[in-house]
């Protein structure tokens, strides 16, 4: 017991120098391989809240799957009624951006929707569709400094390159297990601060840590959104039919 | 009532229903009722009230769906079906038949090309396109690809617009009020109507071709006595050549459908049946990538060939101001606000030559995502004293409150 005490103790001290080491670059990009895997079904409740407390709740299923690089994701609303059955398809392209159409049943129509209404709100979350895909920026995409460490934390200012969505995040990233504690989006002007997402409950599927909890709160309202991840599969086996013209209009492979 | 007591239970008792769940290991089962009280006050000063009761019930398996949409209009006490339908899906390909709507047009405000049902005007103009669409028959057989799909359709029959013969919404004149009228068997073989579309996405461009062979849903008429006046309603047959194409070109949108309906009066000679005419429309839209804030601006124009302005001739019966073509523009804003627990949508249609216009507005907020209240006011009018469906509805102006809740 003693000598697997000592053994742990040696292990969590080198992994610690060896994280010291690493730049701001290297540990973004570990942030995003964290959050990544190659597919990915989530079952998922967003709740809006209120600046005077009052709650409203949307469940959402989605499916994401990474190949060769691109990433396709598709988004199912299964609650409240009105919108149920509302299909979000996203597929990446070579060139980095994304196709996106969303079927709207109450029209029985597909609508395209552009890249620039990524920062849009999702489904009148505080989450836009591009925090959605992603809420922090991977070393291609940005340029990450990192502004304080200390023996949990690490402390990272990203500027994308593109300044789609925000001018600049600020992430808090945990040390052991890189996954983002809290992450400040601000404008395009790279000063005002918009958006703060919080971690609430961290989990481990199948030896994956995950965010299970999250809220973002919108500044200037005080409106906020909590997603809770109920269930997730990693890495299982999903048709490629998923991420089909044909799937967004009849919800069916 | 008792008839849509009975088609709840039945439908309660004898469908599993479900909707898409990935994580379920079974089916799961989904019911829903949406009620729908409406209360109004008309220019005339006349009260309406209405109370809406929609079922929507699914039953999904695998590889086919079933679905049930019915209505209780208390104001006509009677149920009717908005969808009655059973969909098989095998493969790249999907069949759908049973009583249903079918969208076709790429453009979001109006359409030129989405021939496939008749109109529903019992109610004037709603803000809802689907709303105004009158149900039919029919079987869709889908085969999709990657970046395509081609679709084939047929319909034993037909179902006419309907067109109201009475009350304030009523279209006929006068003096057919006490006529005896024939129509044309519509639901039958001799009736059938066929059509295709074929659509492919290339880049940012979504482009479709159409075939239609089928009727107008709005009779032409013969007088066949004048004492007592008897007359026939007659339905044009015609085939569209058309396509639907829309070009998004961040953050606006632009969307173009066209078509030529070749009608079986090729030469215009009958003053019953519709000519041939060119259809089209042009589209500009923009959303606001943050705030998604929906503007349009549309411009729909038609031109009958070999017009006639014999008076009885139905092309000049439906033409504005007796004019071989037809100018309108629409004009749409849609804001949602407070976390789209506040939505804001207003149309403005203005007919050109007949310089008759239509203004919808209504605003709902969310009291919870399941109760939704709602105004909504719209005024019917025009700019001068030309004859017009806008003017002839003038005094059908009218605001009204209600809500929406579904459980």
């Amino acid at each position: 017991m003693k000598r697997l005490f000592i053994t742990l103790t040696l292990l969590i001290l080198a992994s610690s120098l060896v994280w010291a080491d690493l730049s701001a670059n290297q540990i973004m990009a570990k942030v995003m391989e964290t959050q990544s895997s190659s597919s990915s079904a989530l079952d998922l409740m967003l709740t809006l809240i209120d600046p005077n407390g009052q709650m409203r709740e949307r469940r959402i299923q989605t499916l994401s799957q990474t190949k060769d690089g691109l990433t396709s994701s598709l988004t199912i609303f299964l609650s409240p009624e009105n919108v149920r059955n509302t299909r979000f398809l996203s597929l990446e392209k070579e060139d980095g951006k994304s196709e996106m159409w969303i079927y709207l049943p109450a029209l029985k129509r597909s609508r395209r929707i552009g890249s620039s209404e990524e920062g849009g709100s999702f489904m009148g979350s505080d989450f836009s569709y591009a925090d959605m895909a992603s809420i922090t920026y991977d070393e291609k995409q940005a340029v990450h400094q990192m502004l304080e460490e200390d023996a949990t934390r690490y402390v990272i200012q990203s500027i994308p390159y593109e300044k789609q969505t925000y001018g600049k995040t600020v992430s808090v990233v945990d040390k052991v297990t890189f996954l983002p504690l809290r992450v400040q989006f601000y404008d395009k002007d790279g000063t005002t601060l918009l958006k703060t997402l919080v971690t609430d409950q961290t989990d481990v599927v199948d030896g994956k840590p995950i965010a299970k909890a999250l809220t973002m709160t919108t500044e200037s309202s005080g409106h906020a959104t909590r997603l809770v991840m109920m269930q997730t599969r990693f890495d299982v086996p999903l048709n490629s039919a998923y991420f089909t013209l044909k799937f967004l209009e009849t919800g069916r492979l | 009532m008792k008839r849509i007591c009975l088609a709840i239970l039945l439908i309660l008792v004898l469908l599993p229903l479900y909707s898409f769940d990935f994580f379920a290991e079974q089916a799961s089962r989904t019911v829903s009722f949406e009620l729908e009280p409406t209360f109004g006050l008309y220019r005339d000063k006349q009260f309406h009230q209405q109370i809406d009761l929609r079922l929507l019930a699914e039953y999904n398996e695998e590889r086919y769906r079933g679905l049930a949409a019915l209505t209780y209009d208390s104001a006509k006490n009677g149920l009717e079906a908005n969808e009655l339908s059973l969909s098989l899906f095998f493969g790249q390909h999907a069949l759908k038949a049973g009583l249903f709507t079918h969208p076709w047009g790429s453009a979001s405000t109006t359409h030129v090309v989405d021939v496939l049902q008749g109109r529903d005007l019992r109610r004037g103009l709603v803000d809802d396109l689907e709303k105004m669409k009158r149900p039919t028959f029919m079987t869709l057989f889908t085969s999709y690809w990657e970046t395509s799909s081609l679709e084939l359709l047929f319909k034993p029959g037909f179902a006419p617009s309907f067109l109201p013969t009475e009350g304030r919404y009523s279209l006929i004149p006068p003096a057919f009020a006490t006529a005896t009228i024939t129509e044309m068997e519509t639901h039958a073989l001799s009736a059938y109507e066929i059509g295709s579309r074929y659509r492919v996405s290339l880049g940012k461009l979504d482009a479709g071709l159409l075939y239609f062979n089928g009727h107008y849903p709005d009779p032409g008429f013969s007088i066949t006595s004048l004492a007592p006046l008897s007359i026939d309603l007659i339905y044009t047959r015609y085939q569209l050549f058309g396509l639907e194409s829309s070009l998004l070109l961040e953050p606006f949108t632009l969307a173009f459908e066209g078509g030529f309906f070749l009608s079986e009066d090729r030469s215009g000679s009958e003053s019953a049946l519709f000519n041939n005419k060119l259809a089209y429309l042009a589209e500009l839209s923009y959303t606001h990538p943050a705030y998604e804030a929906f503007v349009a601006l549309a411009y729909q124009g038609r031109y009958v060939f070999d017009f006639s302005t014999n008076p009885s001739n139905v092309d000049f019966l439906a033409s504005y101001d007796g004019k071989a073509y037809e100018n309108t523009l629409i004009f749409v804003v849609e804001y949602p606000l407070i976390h789209q627990k506040l939505t804001l949508r207003g149309a403005l249609t203005y007919q050109m030559e007949s310089e008759g216009y239509a203004f919808l507005l209504g605003l709902s907020y969310a009291l919870l995502d399941n109760l939704h209240v709602f105004g909504k006011a719209t005024i019917y009018g025009a700019l001068g004293t030309k004859s017009s469906l806008y003017k002839s509805w003038d005094d059908n102006d009218v605001v009204m409150v209600g809500l929406q809740a579904w459980f």
